[in-house]
Formats: structure tokens, C-alpha cells, sequence
């Protein structure tokens, strides 16, 4: 199809790591191949930089200095109103441009006050007020900032937040997409690579080789598996699949790492390394290199976001090995078929095994079609106790009449936790307040799933639920009355009397309001989330006067009620399910009700 | 609630106001206490 519509600017902010661009990378190729019409620009910092550049339709790639502008500032040869200057040399040719849609995806302070300061039409993310209070510029924002970043337990995928933040204002300000975009937002071609001799050279390794990638470092020790491990791994893998190689990947800083993996191996094993059935790619990865290689395995093994991401956007499947405090759900590798394997407890290791274990079994799908359970495999290969402390999910784009966006599927089979339940909730609400609609309960939650402890705890706030649902109600009216009463005042400043106690009076009750629901939030884990999303939407209202402020906070009470329903469903539907199938009440369809109480169709 | 913040594009963005200084020390302040951090490590 053609583009005819004029091109629309768009600048957007990424100031976090490797991971979160290439996030924002892939929610942008989505919006690209919808609204071809769009002119991307990015602004990342400069040792990310690479991976942007290197997208073809990318316009253009703004760079912060953010070392050359710190560094000085640090080491105390430089001030903060030394490096004023330059800064605003920097921002200038930015600010000069003509943006439609500025979209800052970095959720922090500081991008916000990059967002306050660069004019554009449509602003998206976190930006600064006119006192330069922090402010999130639309509901999504709101969300990370009082879910995702506050902590509960939620289970929509960051690229999916992206994708969706943006789609939604393009819809409201450009109008349907031009086309329905259902080519494949991964792909191996993502990136327009360019390898030099020595990297290709490099990178001619054995054709009749598979390649295994592992990614042998993370932001964090704990995030990643020792030494040791690795070596293990690697040991027990190739003795069983000569037919594969391994690529070990990492930067600079996992030089030391790659040294004492390679102490770790036995005799046998050091062998492979002279005849290039390992290779060792550690700290000479240029993004060119290591995407190019990436897009060469098979399968990544990584504990480390960044490839994870990358191995996601080029089409390469995943085991992410999800370990420290990390949510797979909101971080997970995106796409369908990538494996996510985490332990229980932080106490517990994964081993050799069980991420041997998951690779057999992901890896021959094609051969079972899911037909044995992991569970099996698991007992045919290793016996069904090495489980025991792990947990493994699947990850599938679901259909958008399943609620859409990644999901990951547990492969085994367990009670569901009050952390898993919770997030499925939110996950619900959200798509609710920001989607406009949601799908069944019953897509979402199933009877195996519940056990008595479950119960137990869901039955507390069956009435806790309740009670946050009627004092929203009363605020939304006490709310509404300020409202009212605000419209028949002839000044806010001047006013009589009685009509500021009663004012007052009103905003008193409105405070206490509020102060229980925190309360509530406080004693109830999973209604920490409406208290906490009241508190960023009531810091968020930006009326002047009575009357604008009154009506506001009426809508912001109806729409945290809107989520408080959803949430009563919730318990309601759990507890069904969590009843003795005997007690369940049959649902019968009403056409069959006069056969069922007659014997016979009482129909004339 | 998803509503979008709508701004007007000010021909003379270019030169930065005593308010818009202000934003961008404060921008450089935030910056260095936020030095390394991610959403990931932010959550």
C-alpha cells in the first residue's frame, strides 16, 4: 500500500540500558508497519546507541553525552552551572525541530524534565508540571508509575505497555492505521548489520553446526549462573549433542567470567575449545558482532535482559534463566515459543539439568507437539523430582480476544500463588482502564489452580473489596457535591460563611476517605494497588479551582471503583471455582429452565 | 482515562527561558543521582 499521509515526527526518549531500547525498539516496529506515515527519531545515551542506529527506519539517532556531561561534574574539575552551557548547546537543535509525538519510555526523573523542555504537539510518558512537579501524561504512565514501579505484582509485558501507549494516542490523534499489520515485528533482517573482515572471518565458524548461544554475564552476579555452572552445562550438553556448537557471548566486564569457565571445564572439554566447538566471543562483541551472532544460534541461554531482548527481536529462541529479582512477566523474552525458567526461592539453584531438561523439551516441540507434559519429560530424562524449586513458563502472543500480548504459560502444573493471582488481576484491571475492554474471567483462571491457601487469603478481601468499593462511591459523591456546590459560588476567594464550612466539611470527609483507603491498602496486600494508584491519579489533577478539582477527583474515585469491580469479580469467581464441585451450581441456559422444572416445554 | 497532553509548538523553542534553565539544572541534578539505573533496577 502507499503512504500518502504526511510524514509525522516523532521523537523518542530511551535513557535506560541496552534492554529497555531494544523493548522500545520492537513496540516501535509495530507502530511503524501500522502507521508507515510515522518519522522516528530516537534519543539514547551514548554507549547504547548502536542498536538504534543500526535500525533502517530509524531517522535519526540523538545521542546524550551523559559521560563527557558527568564525568567532570564527579571527578570535581567541573560544576553543575559549568556544564549548564553545554547542555544547552546539546538540547538546542532538538528543541528546534518540529516534533507531533514526543514519547519519553525511560519512567524516570530525569527523562522527565528532557520531556518538559522539548516542544511537541502530543507528549506521552513522564514530564514536569508548570511547578515542575513530576507527571505522567496519560494512563499508561500513571500505571508504571503507581503498579509496575509501586511494586504490585502485574503481569503486562513492558513491550506491550509501549506498544499500546502509543497505538492508542496515534488512533485518537492520526485515525485508524493504514494498513492492518500483521507482518512479523521480529526478524533476523531487524537490524542492517555491518561486519568487517576480521568479524566475518570471525563468524565462519562450522556450517554443519547448530549453534547454541549462552550469555555468560548479567548486570548482576545474581542474575546470571556461575562459572561453574556454565561449565557444567556446557559439558553435559555437548556429550549429548555433538552436533551443536556453543557461542559464548559477553562484554568487556566478563573477561574474568570467561577465564574461570574456562578453569572450570575438564581436559576432555578444553579440547572443544581447540576445535571451535565452543567459541568464545567474550569481550570482543561489537553490537554488529554479537547481533549477527545471535541471529546465527538456534537458541539463546541468558539471565541477562539485553540479549534476551535482542535474541527476541531477531527471531532466535530463548531459555531465560530468571534469576534474582526480576519479573519475567513485565522483562520476559517476547515472541511466542522463548522458555522462562526460575526457581521457587532464591535459595534454591537451578541446575545443569533442569535447563538441559527444558532445551530437550523446547527444542523437540516440533516432534511431541506438547502432547507429553514437561512434567513427563522431565521424569522420562531425570525423574520427576529435580522440579521440585523450579518453576518453567512458555511464552505465547495471545489472540487479541484472549486479551492480546504475551503471556507466559506455566508448564507445570501448581497451585497458583497469591503473588500469581494478584497479577493476573491487575493485568485484567489494566487492560480494562486502558483497553477499554477485558476478557473473560474464565480465560484466565481455572479450578486446578486453586488451593485452600489461595482461598484462605481471598476470602479476606471479599470483604475489605467491598468496603473499598462503597467508599468510592461516597467519594466520588462527596467529590461531585464539591463540584456542585463550587458551580453556584460566585468567587472561590469571597464566599459566605456556611458555604466554607460546608466546603471544608466536605473536603474533611473527602480526607478521611482517602486515609482509609490506604489503611486498607496496608492490611490488604492487593489493594495496595488502588490505594497507591488514587494517591499518583489525586497528585496528578491539575484543576486551579474548586469546580475543575471537584469534578476531577468525582471521575478519579469512579475510575479506581471501575478497577475495585474488576477486582470483586475476581473474588467472587475465585471462591466459585474454589467450592466443592458438588456445591457448584449448574448454570443452566434459560431456553432449557421450563423442560428442567416440568419434565415437558411448557411453551403454548 | 488515557487522555494525551496536548502542547503548542512554540516557534521560538530554541532560546531557553529563566524557567527552562531552571528544568535543565534540575535535568543535570536528577541525571547524576539517577547515574546507571534502569526500569528494570527503578521497579
Amino acid at each position: 500500500m502507499i503512504e500518502t499521509r504526511t510524514p509525522a515526527k516523532c521523537l523518542v526518549i530511551q535513557l535506560a540500558r541496552l534492554g529497555d531500547t531494544l523493548q522500545s525498539l520492537m513496540a516501535l516496529r509495530a507502530a511503524k508497519q501500522l502507521y508507515p506515515h510515522l518519522e522516528i527519531h530516537f534519543l539514547v545515551r551514548e554507549s547504547f546507541a548502536d542498536a538504534a542506529r543500526r535500525v533502517p527506519w530509524i531517522k535519526h539517532v540523538y545521542t546524550l553525552p551523559s559521560q563527557d556531561l558527568l564525568a567532570p561534574i564527579l571527578s570535581g574539575s567541573r560544576t553543575l552551572t559549568d556544564t549548564l552551557p553545554e547542555l544547552e548547546k546539546w538540547i538546542a537543535p532538538i528543541r528546534a525541530e518540529s516534533w507531533q509525538y514526543l514519547i519519553n519510555w525511560t519512567f524516570s526523573e530525569a527523562s522527565s524534565y528532557l520531556t518538559a523542555l522539548i516542544p511537541a504537539q502530543i507528549k506521552l510518558g513522564y514530564t514536569r508540571g508548570s511547578d515542575h512537579t513530576m507527571q505522567g501524561t496519560d494512563g499508561w504512565s500513571h500505571y508504571i508509575q503507581a503498579i509496575v514501579q509501586g511494586k504490585i505484582p502485574q503481569n503486562i509485558h513492558l513491550t506491550d505497555v509501549f506498544t499500546t501507549q502509543l497505538l492508542t494516542a496515534l488512533q485518537i490523534h492520526d485515525g485508524e492505521p493504514a494498513n492492518q499489520g500483521h507482518a512479523a515485528v521480529t526478524s533476523k533482517n531487524f537490524f542492517s548489520l555491518t561486519l568487517t573482515e576480521t568479524e566475518i572471518a570471525q563468524i565462519s565458524c562450522d556450517s554443519r553446526k547448530r549453534w547454541i548461544g549462552l550469555q555468560i554475564g548479567a548486570s548482576r552476579d545474581s542474575k546470571t549462573l556461575s562459572p561453574r555452572k556454565w561449565a557444567q552445562f556446557v559439558e553435559y550438553f555437548l556429550e549429548r549433542n555433538q552436533e551443536y556448537g556453543i557461542f559464548l557471548l559477553g562484554g568487556k566486564s566478563d573477561k574474568t567470567r570467561e577465564q574461570e569457565f574456562i578453569a572450570e571445564l575438564s581436559p576432555n572439554a578444553q579440547a572443544w575449545l581447540q576445535k571451535k566447538v565452543i567459541v568464545s566471543f567474550v569481550g570482543e562483541s561489537t553490537f554488529d558482532l554479537w547481533a549477527s551472532l545471535l541471529s546465527r544460534c538456534q537458541w539463546l541461554i541468558s539471565g541477562d535482559t539485553a540479549a534476551i531482548h535482542l535474541a527476541s527481536l531477531l527471531g532466535t529462541r530463548v531459555i531465560n534463566l530468571s534469576l534474582g529479582e526480576v519479573s519475567y512477566a513485565e522483562t520476559g523474552p517476547y515472541g511466542n515459543g522463548h522458555y522462562v525458567v526460575r526457581p521457587t526461592h532464591s535459595d534454591i539453584p537451578i541446575t545443569p539439568q533442569v535447563i538441559y531438561s527444558t532445551w530437550t523439551y523446547a527444542n523437540s516441540e516440533w516432534a511431541h507437539k506438547k502432547q507429553t507434559t514437561l512434567e513427563e519429560h522431565f521424569s522420562h530424562l531425570n525423574g520427576s523430582h529435580v522440579l521440585e524449586g523450579v518453576e518453567i513458563y512458555r511464552s505465547k502472543i495471545r489472540p487479541t480476544a484472549e486479551g492480546g500480548g504475551v503471556n507466559f504459560e506455566p508448564m507445570i502444573r501448581r497451585p497458583l500463588s497469591l503473588n500469581l493471582w494478584t497479577s493476573r488481576v491487575m493485568g485484567h484491571i489494566a487492560r480494562a482502564w486502558y483497553c477499554g475492554w477485558i476478557p473473560e474471567i474464565t480465560q484466565e483462571i481455572s479450578r486446578e489452580q486453586i488451593a485452600p491457601e489461595l482461598l484462605q487469603m481471598i476470602r479476606q478481601y471479599e470483604e475489605s473489596s467491598e468496603v473499598l468499593s462503597k467508599i468510592c462511591v461516597q467519594a466520588s459523591r462527596i467529590a461531585n457535591t464539591i463540584h456542585t456546590k463550587s458551580l453556584s459560588l460566585k468567587s472561590t476567594k469571597i464566599m459566605r460563611l456556611q458555604e466554607k464550612e460546608e466546603l471544608q466539611d466536605l473536603a474533611n470527609k473527602l480526607q478521611e476517605l482517602e486515609e482509609l483507603i490506604v489503611r486498607l491498602g496496608r492490611t490488604h496486600s492487593p489493594i495496595l494497588a488502588f490505594s497507591q494508584m488514587l494517591k499518583v491519579l489525586l497528585q496528578h489533577l491539575q484543576g486551579d479551582h474548586l469546580v475543575e478539582l471537584g469534578r476531577d477527583t468525582s471521575l478519579v474515585y469512579r475510575h479506581i471503583l471501575e478497577g475495585v469491580n474488576i477486582f470483586k469479580s475476581w473474588v467472587k469467581f475465585t471462591l466459585q471455582l474454589g467450592k466443592p464441585v458438588a456445591l457448584q451450581p449448574k448454570l443452566v441456559p434459560v431456553s432449557e429452565l421450563h423442560v428442567h422444572r416440568s419434565g415437558k416445554d411448557l411453551s403454548p | 482515562m488515557t487522555h494525551v497532553q496536548m502542547g503548542e509548538l512554540n516557534q521560538e523553542t530554541c532560546k531557553i527561558n529563566s524557567d527552562e534553565k531552571k528544568l535543565l539544572n534540575e535535568f543535570l541534578e536528577a541525571l547524576l543521582n539517577e547515574q546507571n539505573q534502569t526500569l528494570g533496577e527503578i521497579k
